[in-house]
């Protein structure tokens, strides 16, 4: 099959909130309404959902269908894909191969996740799910659990302090000042993160990213569908996903995140692109240990100094590498299966200078970072200008 | 597993391990999942057992000050969990800090 380009030419995001009022498919058809705006046609070939537990969340399952139909669009294939908390980058990605191959020229590709309809132990149980029901839920680890494991861990071996593992966090939160979609907009200090509440062991509150409702969506087309129209492009020039041993002990390393550095490398040499070249990165900091992690496993820090360089300066706004340009999971928000998909509608603002605020002045290209469980899965897109 | 990673071979065996080992690492989950409230706040931890093997386990009946990373545990079997409205009770694998 001829392959083409593919290309981002429009998205649409709710806000990141306790969405009281709105259903799982409210939120899906208000984020899929503003990407679709401004498209010839408004009817992508192929529409994909990205979303991990609407079963438990929402009581519903055939995202791809109801929304399909809820747009006016019975008729078009489309399915959800589900894995963990890279639901959102898996949809994506599937989404690019379709487009980039010719299979189709246009996919709707959208994430959503509706969790505050559940009580705090039922969200736990949900996002246990990500882990192994014999091996992880069987002895009662949450999710939060598994991360703390591998917090202390992280600390121990690698001589990192209290304050260095706040240093991302603190970022993140100073990027949503100004972000209107996100969900947390206060600036912190490592004090309030350090005097939060303990939840597991050594992490604490804001440590870990927050419960939300939020959906994202984008547009995806390649050459045949991306002529026409005033609409801004921003290129995917590199797209993988890697997957890992999936319990975090059987690794013969914790602290190598394998399937992040393999679809980071996949997704670059695909690109062509050197990682210098990267001017932002969307990380998935679903817990301060893990957004260290995925800074090491990409090459941006040598092992053991992913926290160490985030306290010393080296991903803050104006910095040599801004990461979560408008707070990241910590701070933007973590509707889990939405996730990958705001990362990705975030890199493209950047990229067609529609960031206000929050623009990172004149960048060239962007990498977005979306794992799930605790790096089991993850998903990695690389995104240029368009020519 | 069903197929060796390193391999490919799925002449797979099943092999009991030893019951001693180390921690490797720990936690204190002050909010388990629903239906282990009555063990919170709880230890967990990654075991290192003595052929090298790793396994995540609770830690129980051990002084907090004992808990640590290197300490030496050995295997028990407790409750693991009350499955159902029935209420029948599962046994599993649990570890003790050795003094």
């Amino acid at each position: 099959m001829a392959r083409s380009r593919a290309y981002v030419s429009s998205v649409g995001m709710t806000s990141i909130a306790d969405h009281w009022e709105d259903s799982i498919l409210d939120l899906a058809v208000q984020a899929s309404r503003e990407a679709l705006r401004g498209y010839p046609n408004k009817k992508p070939d192929q529409i994909i959902v990205g979303n991990m537990f609407s079963a438990v969340g929402a009581r519903q399952e055939h995202l791809g269908a109801m929304l399909a139909a809820a747009l006016g669009l019975a008729g078009t294939p489309a399915f959800k894909v589900e894995a963990a908390c890279s639901s959102g980058g898996s949809a994506f990605n599937v989404g690019y191969n379709l487009v980039r191959s010719g299979a189709m020229d246009s996919a709707l590709v959208v994430g959503v996740e509706k969790m505050r309809d559940l009580e705090p132990e039922d969200v736990s149980l949900a996002l246990a799910m990500a882990e192994s029901a014999e091996y992880t839920q069987f002895v009662g680890a949450t999710f939060a659990a598994l991360n703390g494991l591998l917090a202390r861990y992280y600390m121990e071996q690698m001589d990192v302090s209290r304050d260095e593992l706040s240093a991302i966090p603190v970022i993140d939160h100073a990027n949503a000042v100004t972000a209107q979609h996100a969900q947390f907009r206060k600036e912190i200090t490592p004090e309030v993160v350090s005097r939060s509440q303990m939840i597991s062991d050594p992490l604490r509150l804001f440590d870990c990213a927050p419960v939300g409702d939020g959906a994202a969506a984008v547009l995806l087309v390649n050459d045949n569908a991306a002529s026409g129209g005033r609409r801004k492009l921003a290129e995917v020039i590199g797209g993988k996903i890697a997957t890992n041993d999936f319990t975090i002990y059987e690794r013969d390393d914790m602290l190598d995140f394998k399937s992040t550095r393999l679809a980071f490398k996949g997704a670059m040499e695909q690109a062509g692109l050197a990682p210098a070249k990267l001017g932002m990165v969307e990380v998935h900091d679903a817990f301060s240990v893990v957004g260290a992690l995925s800074l090491e496993a990409m090459g941006f820090s040598k092992r053991g100094h992913g926290a160490k360089d985030a306290k010393a300066g080296r991903y803050g706004r104006g910095s040599e590498l801004p990461i979560n340009t408008f707070g990241g999971l910590k701070a933007r928000g973590h509707p889990v299966g939405a996730t990958g998909v705001y990362q990705i509608a975030e890199a493209y603002l950047q990229l067609t200078d529609q960031a206000g605020k929050n623009q990172v002045e004149g960048v060239e290209y962007a990498a977005t970072q979306n794992i799930g469980g605790v790096d089991t899965t993850s998903a990695v897109h690389v995104f240029g200008r368009a020519a | 597993m069903y197929r060796c990673k390193k391999c490919g071979s799925e002449h797979i065996k099943d092999k009991e391990m030893p019951r001693t080992g180390k921690i490797m690492t720990y936690t204190r989950l002050h909010e388990p999942l629903p239906g282990f409230e009555a063990q919170a706040p709880l230890y967990l931890a990654v075991v290192k057992l003595d052929n090298g093997a790793r396994i995540l386990s609770q830690i129980v009946d051990s002084p907090d000050e004992a808990v640590k990373t290197g300490a030496r545990v050995k295997a028990t079997v407790r409750r693991a969990l009350v499955d159902g409205d029935s209420g029948q009770i599962v046994y599993g694998y649990k570890f003790i800090v050795e003094t």
